[in-house]
């Protein structure tokens, strides 16, 4: 009794998205200016220049197996500290369709992400906070951009840690 | 709820492999349901669990064999078989389990009190070294009116076998 779970991606255009489960292990994804998950060790031919952004990234949880019921997502930054002129935005409550990644700023991943674990749960499913799986599926999109001013350092941002918690029976 | 695995699925190998207890349910009319059915060749889950014979709920730790417990007729927690009364926080004892076979008790479940069991699972990425790492803590316990009033009594054992009592 044990869901079975990978990181699921999207990207690409709206039109004619990209889905992909991500794994579980390894290099899952990284910032980048190319919207584009497929490889993670591509960021850097598509680096972000002082004053840009990423593409937002637009995640989901995806659960597979037997399980009775999977409840309270939450999702934080748990490790990591931002360097000059860096700063992560993320957005994961009602976000239930694709919308084409940016390098803008992006309205859906558009609060700083939470440097701890929220009290509650922050990650949506079914649209709702409330929301839980009682079938193989997906969370609602985690969505999340690297924005940077001109005041960013030149190259590789210090590594983060990404943390996804829920309950299950 | 989903369907019940199978127990030679890769999926569930893999999922297996995250797990350091598992559990096993001993009903009223002395069997029980185990989480992994080696003879059935089964995985279950906690919509599996026949509420109306279901007695004790134990998990099992997959590395010495510790077996960690609560009992829905009367609310005590065990390990090991040995009663545990109390917590201690650091500063304070505080009184683990709650004896209710002497007294009324309603639920979901019954005129025993409603199991109460998750997983708290935890992954984390780490972007850059490209590290991921699962852990997995277990919630044991139970919830009822008892005398009227509603209890509800929890413990949780961590991923290294330390217990704490939730707030």
């Amino acid at each position: 009794m044990s869901a079975n779970y990978q990181w699921f991606g999207q990207y690409g255009d709206v039109g004619s998205p990209t889905t992909a489960d991500l794994g579980i292990s390894g290099n899952l994804y990284n910032y980048k200016t190319y919207n584009d998950l497929s490889n993670p060790a591509d960021y850097t031919s598509y680096p972000i220049t002082a004053g840009n952004n990423s593409y937002d990234v637009w995640l989901k949880g995806h659960f597979t197996g037997t399980f009775n019921e999977i409840q309270e997502l939450k999702y934080w930054k748990s490790g990591g500290s931002m360097g000059a002129g860096e700063s992560l935005y993320w957005g994961g409550n009602g976000i239930t369709a694709y919308a084409q990644p940016v390098t803008g700023n992006s309205t859906y991943a558009a609060t700083t992400i939470p440097t701890s674990s929220p009290g509650s749960a922050n990650v949506s499913v079914g649209g709702s906070l409330a929301g839980s799986l009682t079938a193989d599926g997906l969370s609602d999109f985690i969505v999340t951009q690297l924005r940077t001013t001109v005041a960013a350092e030149a190259g590789d941002t210090e590594t983060f840690t990404f943390t996804l918690t829920y309950n299950e029976n | 709820m989903t369907n019940i695995g199978d127990i030679k699925d890769s999926g569930e190998i893999r999922a297996r492999q995250e797990l350091r207890y598992e559990w096993v349910v001993l009903y009223s009319d002395g069997s029980e349901l185990r989480e992994y059915d080696e003879e059935k060749g089964l995985v279950n889950h906690f919509g599996c669990i026949d509420k109306d014979k279901a007695d004790e709920f134990s998990l099992i730790s997959k590395k010495d064999g510790t077996r960690v417990s609560v009992n829905l007729n009367t609310g005590l927690f065990y390990i090991n078989g040995l009663l545990v009364k109390e917590g201690w926080d650091g500063k304070n004892k505080i009184p683990i389990g709650l004896f209710i076979a002497d007294k009324k008790v309603v639920s979901p479940w019954g005129n025993k009190a409603k199991l109460i069991f998750w997983k708290n699972v935890r992954r984390d990425f780490n972007m850059g070294t490209g590290k991921t790492t699962t852990t997995i803590d277990f919630t044991i316990g139970w919830e009822a009116d008892v005398d009227g009033e509603k209890e509800k009594r929890l413990i949780k054992i961590l991923q290294d076998g330390s217990i704490t009592i939730p707030q």
